[in-house]
């Protein structure tokens, strides 16, 4: 199967590893990632509190470009994959929006016809690959790691209709095909904060550290995320956030497609499951 | 605090000096007054001011200049400005230079009582804050809290809402943008803000956003603390019982406060926003480096040296890059935004 | 006879008269072929405007008569009345809308008047080609059909019982009483609803004019008002209602458990069961899925321990056909399955119960015994009642379920009175609408209840702070003190909405009537004849109209018994002549209507080779007419002639 990737600025540099690991993941499984000639940045949600036209033209650009192949788009970062997907949904809904994008795609030389169908990798796995084939791969079953699956907000919602925006199961789903156990998450798709961690550290670091709380409590040895964000919020800033409320968390945070590629039997360097900041558990460190 | 508040008036009219010492004085508030800007700032070194009340223009040291020392000696101090016709433009930037409020001339003695009666119950309320809490009603269950670094840069002063100064467009406004149309259907459940993960330290909640949003209460909403601290997690927007894109409401107030350039001077979200627009206008892409060199340089430089040993070991891991990386086209893509900009927003 | 018209235009005060210029109109009217008179009034309906038209007719020999004003749902039978007086055939009235086609939806005066101008000429050209027509009188059936059990089809039933006329009570479940039956106590006088229900459910069980049908469904249904066929399918139950006399020995034995409907799967019955104690008739049943005799005959302990051979494997299901001349529809609600909201843990969490649920938890006949506990079978020491969940919700129901806020301070009070916990109600509006309902709000805020006004986002167990260990943390704004609060609670009740029941379109369609967006069956007229459908004969009471309470389903079952009393006494209904009529001379015998009527209203003359209309069963819809080849059938009041006429005046 055959799709446009669309890596987004986060994979290209500081979270590297989740495109290695997906691109790894994905020959495996016999899904081939094309990646989107000279994307650019989706806005993500900054450039959308400046101005929400030029936000939604950027999308649309990545829109028009992917349009010229017969192709699903499919993106690894829940934040891109919210840009992108509202920007299509609010071309088709809103005939004015639709409007001004044409004309600023019309001035660069683009058109976007509104065709392109957008999905998150996990989706792609999940329903197009299926479980099943996931678990044929298999070589290496994860037998008894304890695995947190953290969704984050993005992938969910708003209404995206993968998944329920309330209680996904699909991860979860995914970790059990990998012989692993998924732990009691509760809060497995509030938000991680990221957005707040540069301009109101001291609100991010409280909602990690109650993601964080839920994790060790019910005694995650490590947790998998979707989304570049989620990983940079619940990884690197993992010591500050223990330091600011006195816990010392020592959970491994790994990219899904890294917890895939071990059970793979991917070798763990083309994974880059040791680029996080906090140091692998001995639970993990079995399987390397 | 002491029982009597002092304040210095400064005004080269006589008259004026002479009718704000009476008004200020029926009130309860020890008064001196200033012909000119030294002999202000002379009685200033002097004197314990809580408040200085100064005309803008003035032969000489001007009030713009016995702002600036006034704010160098003794930052806590309030000061007023008074402008005549025409300066607003200069009281505008007065106000970033740290004046709390200003009185055109001519006015009333009802108009100077309010807004110097504004300024004592901001100042209460600041030291009411400083003050430690006495039995917050939540404890965190571990042994330190979350040290409050946030601080309302201006604080609302309660007081009867006048028809006469609700802003009716700014319903329109808001319902223009797409997602915004259904704010008119709000029931006030409170499922959104109960929902909201960062709702507890906002000004006003979600909920109370989108009533405000349709009283017409433009100047409290853009310049409220609310809609930079969204973090746009979408949770208010599926759980909103009316189908209200609350988050997209939150977006376009974003925009909205953005254009008048009506925030808070301390929300560091807009300065954020600011250079990653750039940084995406300039290369295409985010460098993830310069914005975040640049962004804390400006915001927070005592944090740099923190973030930079966090950066440092991205680094060692090869998650940092020094250079950007810059599309091909960027000239397509810069077209594009010139003309999305020509097109003047959503609104 | 050269027709001679009159045209009556009303004002309805301003209604009309506010956009269309009535005079105008009247004299415009006076000049249309065959008008003898043409006169305009403040209030046509009112009396003094009545005897205008009455003295006209006389005066003038008006053989036609055109009232242009309101809708003719309302007024039609007024001004038909009028012209019967006057000795006119009241077919010979024709009605022209000026008010809701004209008045009401038009901006401007000028096109108000204009608009109003080609309708009523309209009608005036309809009027010149009206006929005499003569009204059906059918003798209707003294019998009447009650669907549904629960407490409105229970009033219903002995209210026409009384009366001395005979019920026929369908009921699905193996024993009346519905929901009511699962309540402990009621709002807001706190009697207990066993007490109130179970003697009328006895009175039903022995009324010698009703006749009850338990577990069984209504199949068909056939005919007209005053004439209906029903077909009721009869399910076995494999016990002799003859020879049962409900001792209950053979539930004692039965090996098979299964979670009990009647205790919202809390408890566990038999596979031969009663639903409850109390249960109407005194029988027990044998539930055939889960019964391992009957699925692959094994066990048969009950037949052996029955002491009056009741038992009856053999049993099969029977259809048996009723004739009725009335039918009241009251087969009730469903709750919502809070399931659809996972924000609220229900089916996840344990110790988050539905309403339904905490009813039986709280009924001295339950599976606690009225004992109010979690899960454990400790008592709670707080508790959270959470409204609206599912109502007033564009994502489930927009609509307000009418009765959660009141029973959730029913909740409030039993669970103060035998726990003494502490109860938080996360509500929106406090909606206490009904006689005495506001009194008993303010008995609830001297209780100490917490009114926490906001509604609920999430139950979570995960703790964050001092006290939440181990509990379920209800998050909500307190919209009154403008704050966050996560409140620990032991146990979560759910304010679950209610909803039409997942058959209430099938139910609908076999009874002809509609279902209207919120699924709930639609009355006639929502304020004037709110037990009536369109569908005449057919009424509805109860939840399957809308949500309501006791005191309004109670009153909704007397109002539909006597309507169809009233129906009943008649002893004959008049059927509008509105119906088709196939000309035997045109007529090609080619059956097309045939398979086209949808009321099976058609039948063939094999003898003379043409197909004829039965006038008791056509409804006048005017398939045939439309579909005839040969032209050969016509729908009376509504000829080829007279439209085309009609059409002719609007375009004049
Ligand atoms: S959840 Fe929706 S209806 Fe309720 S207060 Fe928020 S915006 Fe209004
Ligand atoms: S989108 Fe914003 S306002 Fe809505 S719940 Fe999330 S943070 Fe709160």
């Amino acid at each position: 199967m055959k799709y446009t990737y669309y890596p987004g600025c986060s994979l290209e540099v500081s979270s590297k590893s989740y495109s290695d690991s997906a691109l790894a993941v994905s020959e495996l499984l016999g899904v081939e990632l094309i990646e989107l000639e000279d994307w650019n940045c989706c806005g993500a949600t900054v450039y959308l509190s400046y101005e929400e036209l030029i936000s939604f033209s950027l999308c649309a650009r990545n829109l028009a470009l992917a349009e010229k192949y017969d192709r699903d788009m499919v993106v690894p970062c829940s934040a891109c994959y919210t840009s992108l997907k509202k920007t299509a949904s609010y071309i088709q809904e809103n005939a004015e929006l639709r409007n001004k994008i044409n004309q600023a795609l019309q001035a660069a030389g683009l058109e976007y016809k509104g065709k392109v169908n957008i999905k998150h990798l996990l989706e792609v796995y999940v329903n197009d690959i299926g479980l099943d084939a996931i678990k044929s791969k298999v070589k290496r079953e994860l037998k008894g790691l304890k695995v947190a699956p953290y969704y984050g907000c993005q992938i969910v919602r708003p209404l995206h209709g993968f998944d329920d925006p309330e209680n996904p199961t699909s991860l979860d789903r995914l970790v059990e095909a990998l012989g692993a156990t998924p732990v009691y998450f509760p809060n497995k798709t509030s938000c991680c904060g990221s957005s707040l961690v540069a301009t109101n550290e001291e609100l991010a670091f409280r909602m990690q550290k109650d993601l964080l709380l839920c994790a060790a409590r019910n005694d995650a040895e490590v947790i998998i995320t979707v989304c570049p964000l989620c990983h940079m919020a619940l990884d690197a800033y993992q010591k500050g956030v223990g330091k600011m409320y006195g816990f010392k968390f020592k959970i491994p945070v790994l990219h899904f497609t890294q917890l895939m590629g071990l059970a793979f039997e991917i070798p763990s360097k083309k994974l880059g499951v040791k680029t996080g900041l906090v140091p692998l558990n001995k639970a993990l460190s079995a399987y390397i | 605090m002491k029982d009597k508040m002092s304040i210095l008036v400064v005004d080269d009219e006589p008259i004026v000096c002479d009718s704000c010492k009476k008004i200020l004085t029926e009130k309860g508030f020890m008064v001196e007054t200033a012909l000119n800007g030294e002999e202000a700032l002379k009685k200033f070194k002097k004197g314990d001011f809580d408040i200085v009340i100064v005309d803008l223009k003035m032969p000489g040291v001007d009030g713009m200049e016995v702002l600036r020392s006034v704010k160098k000696i003794k930052p806590e101090v309030d000061v007023v400005m008074i402008t005549g016709y025409g300066t607003i433009p200069s009281a505008v930037e007065a106000m970033k230079l740290g004046a709390v409020d200003y009185v055109p001339k001519p006015f009333t003695p009802e108009e100077l009582g309010q807004i110097i009666s504004q300024v004592v119950e901001k100042r209460s309320k600041l030291v009411a804050e400083k003050a430690p809490k006495k039995g917050a009603i939540l404890l965190d269950v571990f042994k330190k809290p979350p040290k409050v670094v946030y601080h309302p840069e201006r604080v609302w002063v309660k007081d009867i809402k006048i028809e006469e100064t609700l802003d009716e467009n700014f319903l329109n406004e808001v319902r223009s943008t797409p997602g915004g149309e259904r704010v008119i259907d709000c029931i006030q459940c409170g499922t959104c803000s109960g929902s909201c993960p960062l709702s507890y330290r906002m000004d006003y909640t979600p909920r109370e956003i989108n009533a405000m949003v349709r009283a017409g209460l433009r100047d409290e909403v853009l310049s409220s603390n609310s809609i930079w601290i969204c973090s746009s997690c979408y949770l208010c927007t599926v759980r909103c019982p009316r189908q209200i894109k609350i988050t997209d409401i939150m977006y376009a107030l974003k925009n909205l406060a953005m254009k008048d350039k009506r925030f808070l001077k301390k929300a560091k979200s807009p300065l954020l926003s600011r250079y990653f627009v750039d940084n995406v206008n300039r290369y295409g892409r985010n460098h993830e480096l310069e914005l975040t060199l640049k962004f804390f340089l400006r915001a927070n430089p005592r944090a740099i040296l923190k973030h930079s040993l966090m950066g440092l070991r991205l680094f060692l891991r090869k998650r940092f890059s020094v250079f950007p990386k810059r599309i091909k086209n960027i000239n397509q893509l810069r077209t594009m935004v010139r003309k999305a900009e020509a097109l003047g927003g959503l609104r | 006879m050269e027709p001679r018209i009159g045209v009556f235009v009303c004002h309805c005060g301003t209604n009309i008269a506010g956009k269309v210029n009535v005079e105008e109109v009247a004299n415009f009217a006076s000049t249309l072929p065959y008008v003898t008179v043409a006169k305009e009034y403040k209030f046509m309906c009112s009396d003094p405007g009545q005897s205008l038209i009455l003295e006209d007719i006389k005066q003038h020999k008006l053989n036609r008569v055109v009232v242009a004003a309101c809708s003719p749902t309302m007024h039609e039978p007024t001004f038909r009345g009028v012209c019967q007086e006057g000795g006119l055939n009241q077919y010979l009235f024709q009605m022209a809308n000026i008010r809701e086609h004209c008045s009401w939806v038009t901006e401007d005066e000028e096109s108000a008047t204009k608009k109003a101008k080609s309708i009523v000429a309209g009608a005036v050209y309809k009027a010149t080609y009206l006929e005499p027509l003569e009204v059906k009188k059918v003798k209707i059936n003294p019998n009447t059909l009650v669907v549904g059990g629960g407490i409105t089809g229970i009033q219903a039933a002995l209210e026409i019982a009384d009366s001395g006329h005979k019920v026929y009570l369908v009921e699905k479940e193996p024993s009346i009483g519905g929901h009511m039956a699962q309540f402990d106590k009621t709002f807001p006088t706190l009697d207990c609803a066993a007490c109130i229900l179970t003697p009328k459910m006895v009175q039903v069980g022995q009324h010698k004019n009703i006749k009850l049908f338990t577990y069984s469904e209504v199949l068909e249904v056939s005919g007209y008002v005053g004439n209906f066929k029903v077909k009721i399918l009869k399910k076995a139950r494999y016990v002799d209602p003859d020879k049962c006399n409900g001792c209950g020995e053979c539930a004692l034995k039965c090996p098979i458990k299964v979670p009990s409907e009647f205790d919202e799967e809390l408890g566990m019955r038999r596979a031969i069961y009663k639903p409850f104690a109390q249960g109407v008739p005194n029988l027990f049943t044998i539930d055939k899925e889960h019964c391992t005799k009957i699925l692959k005959d094994k066990c048969g302990l009950c037949e052996k321990i029955c002491p009056r051979e009741a038992i009856d494997y053999e049993q099969k299901d029977e259809i048996i056909e009723v004739s009725v001349g009335a039918i009241i529809l009251s087969t009730g609600f469903q709750i919502f399955d809070a399931r659809q909201m996972p924000q609220y843990g229900y089916g996840r969490l344990d110790n988050v119960f539905t309403s339904l649920e905490f009813e039986r938890l709280c009924s001295a006949n339950g599976p606690t015994g009225g004992k109010i506990v979690l899960k454990d079978g400790t008592e709670p020491k707080s508790v959270g009642i959470l409204h609206c969940i599912g109502s007033r919700d564009d994502r489930f129901h927009p609509y307000c379920s009418r009765v959660c806020c009141m029973y959730a301070l029913k909740y409030s009070h039993l669970i103060k009175e035998k726990t003494g916990a502490e109860v938080y109600q996360f509500y929106v509006d406090m909606r206490c609408f009904g006689k005495g309902y506001e009194e008993f709000y303010n008995r609830l805020l001297e209780e100490g209840v917490h009114f926490v006004r906001g509604k609920a986002a999430e139950v979570t167990d995960f703790a964050v702070y001092k006290g939440e260990e181990g509990k379920l943390i209800v998050r909500c704004e307190d919209t009154a003190i403008g704050a966050i609060r996560r409140i620990p609670v032991d146990m979560v009740i759910l304010a679950n909405a209610l909803e039409a029941r997942d058959d209430a379109k099938d139910i609908a369609r076999i009874f002809s009537i509609n279902t209207g967006a919120d699924g709930f069956f639609i009355e006639k007229h929502p304020k004037l004849a709110p037990v009536s459908t369109t569908t005449d004969g057919v009424f509805i009471a109860g939840c399957c109209q809308g949500c309501k309470d006791i005191p309004d389903a109670v009153a909704q079952g007397a109002a539909s018994a006597s309507e169809a009393l009233s129906l009943i006494d008649r002893g004959v209904v008049e059927i509008e002549p509105y119906t088709s009529v196939i000309d035997a001379d045109l007529c090609s015998g080619c059956k097309t209507c045939i398979e086209l009527c949808p009321y099976s209203a058609i039948e063939f003359d094999e003898e003379k080779n043409v197909s004829v209309v039965n006038d008791a069963l056509c409804k006048g819809c005017g398939t045939c007419v439309a579909a005839c080849p040969s032209g050969a059938a016509t729908a009376r009041h509504f000829t080829d002639k007279q439209i085309f006429s009609e059409i002719e005046g609007v375009l004049a």
